[in-house]
């Protein structure tokens, strides 16, 4: 008997509950909500109208939210890069067993910590009396406070204390896979390790810069709270553009700017998923 | 060196998320570093403000049934791809997966758009339905994890000396990915205990949770009572790694 007809046997008179239960949960609590959502952006006073779309992708307003959204999300992914990759690498390549377990606990730990506390926490960091501007006055780098709250750069900041996390642990993943002998063999040949890791380790180790960036570009596409709270009026990203559109009655508006959103999103998903076939990483 | 710059970027991450803590204890009304005199007042009025301690224990009894359900429900869908041969599973996981990657605050408009058709809107159970759709996807990936991982031999080992498929199930997988079912739980419990932006929409005057309270004080009055509030939820969420981190070496162990 092969394992498969053993599994399934069994276990098929349970599939409306392992199967059709989940399933319905989801579509019920997202799939109809969202699809709601779709119809009600082509809804205007009087039927079906395009006029949300026209409003969401002319008006200046809207576009410069739009993209001033995708260019931090793009810093942010590329900052967050930089910072996690020698984390990653020494995670991996490290000799001491207990470093490895050092960095990898030490980049989970803020993950593990309330977003909110952490974003509240830099407002209270960055603000103008704030321990950053204090440094900088004390050593004499500026008189006056220099504006850190509410600006691009605070919600840079936080974002990407938010989603290292996230990069670190794609880059973990794929490194861990990368057979180490390849590097002893460029050595054998006489390569020094530094042209060993660039011209091995580094290509080597693209699918996890690939697939840590694209959900950390993603995922900062559709924060809220940072934005919400260490932005100015001017740093709006487009879920805080969504969210006042809501609060003042224009389901049509944030209807539509919902789907622009979620179609940008999925758009890249779709994209890196042809090109790589998997984006999906391990997350624990 | 680049220890010392994965040192540097280590305190960088960490660091910031801990400066709230000694702010709970000072004596003045606002935060100022350094903290020149300690007192425990902000403490007494935390606990004297029904808002805060309502608030609080409604976050508990939220997060705790989402523990449940949500644990429940994702390890539904992990075993449907573990167990059963069907066709599309490939769509099945994508569906389970979508509440990850739609962002949150469109999950937030659609929901509050719907609930309010069916009158979930306010109250706890559209909380629980809300916040269990956010975990529900982290159960389903680290049960898939967990399930794939196990040895399936195992069971049909168990199934050889005379169990049923269910039963073998039962007694051989179940102990065997414990420590992964309280991860699982532990990381629901934080999902909806932290969760801000659904919960905007969802929630009402008579529903507000812990964040939702700190969230409407952040953006009026900040006064330290913030930073009482902010411990807690911090020694919460981090409690919950922790007891994962136990719960995890004793099984390898």
């Amino acid at each position: 008997m092969s394992t498969a007809a053993f599994k399934s046997g069994a276990w098929d008179k349970a599939k409306w509950l392992l199967l059709i239960v989940p399933l319905l949960y989801v579509v019920l609590t997202m799939g109809i909500p969202l699809l709601d959502i779709i119809r009600k952006s082509f809804t205007g006073p009087d039927g079906f109208t395009f006029q949300f779309y026209v409003k969401a992708l002319s008006e200046r307003l809207y576009l410069s939210v739009l993209f001033s959204t995708i260019r931090i999300s793009l810093i942010v992914t590329v900052v967050a890069l930089l910072l996690s990759y020698p984390m990653a690498y020494l995670s991996v390549v490290a000799k001491s067993s207990k470093v490895r377990t050092l960095i990898t606990a030490g980049v989970l730990i803020p993950y593990w910590i309330s977003m909110l506390v952490r974003i509240f926490a830099w407002q209270v960091i960055l603000q103008n009396n704030g321990l950053v501007n204090q440094a900088l006055m004390f050593f004499g780098i500026t008189k006056a406070p220099v504006k850190l709250l509410y600006t691009d750069l605070a919600v840079t900041i936080s974002l990407v204390q938010i989603l290292i996390p996230f990069m670190f642990l794609s880059l973990q993943n794929n490194m861990k896979q990368i057979d180490r002998n390849l590097l002893m063999a460029s050595s054998i040949m006489g390569a020094t390790k530094f042209y060993g890791f660039i011209h091995v380790f580094l290509p080597l180790s693209k699918p996890g810069i690939l697939s840590g960036s694209i959900m950390v570009f993603v995922l900062s596409l559709g924060f809220y709270i940072a934005p919400a709270l260490l932005g100015g009026p001017d740093n709006m990203m487009l879920s805080n553009l969504i969210e006042t559109s809501m609060t003042n009655f224009n389901w049509g508006l944030a209807s539509a700017l919902s789907v622009e959103l979620l179609v940008l999103v999925y758009a890249i998903i779709a994209l890196t998923f042809r090109l790589t076939g998997n984006i999906f990483v391990k997350q624990y | 060196m680049l220890h010392i710059f994965v040192f540097l970027v280590l305190i960088a991450i960490i660091a910031p998320a801990l400066v709230i803590v000694p702010q709970s204890f000072t004596s003045l009304n606002y935060f100022v570093y350094p903290i020149k005199e300690f007192s425990l007042k902000w403490y007494q009025k935390f606990f004297e403000n029904p808002e805060w301690i309502t608030s609080l224990e409604r976050s508990l009894l939220i997060a705790v049934c989402v523990a449940i359900f949500a644990t429940f429900i994702g390890t539904l869908a992990a075993l449907a791809v573990n167990k059963l041969n069907f066709k599309g599973k490939s769509v099945f996981l994508n569906i389970m997966l979508t509440p990850m990657i739609v962002p949150v605050v469109i999950t937030g408009v659609a929901l509050y758009a719907s609930f309010a058709k069916i009158g979930l809107n306010n109250s706890i159970p559209g909380l629980v339905l809300a916040h269990s759709l956010l975990a529900i996807p982290m159960v389903f990936l680290t049960m898939s994890t967990a399930f794939a991982r196990f040895d399936q031999n195992l069971e049909l080992a168990a199934m050889s000396m005379g169990s049923t498929p269910i039963g073998a199930f039962f007694k051989v997988t179940v102990p065997g990915v414990r420590a992964s079912l309280v991860t699982s739980a532990l990381l629901s419990f934080v999902t909806s205990l932290d969760e801000v932006v659904v919960t905007i929409f969802v929630s009402g005057a008579n529903t507000k949770t812990l964040p939702m309270v700190m969230w409407e004080n952040l953006r009026t009055t900040i006064n330290p009572t913030l930073a009482v509030a902010a411990t807690f939820l911090l020694v919460l969420t981090l409690g919950m790694y922790v007891i994962k981190e136990i719960v995890e070496s004793r099984t390898k162990g």
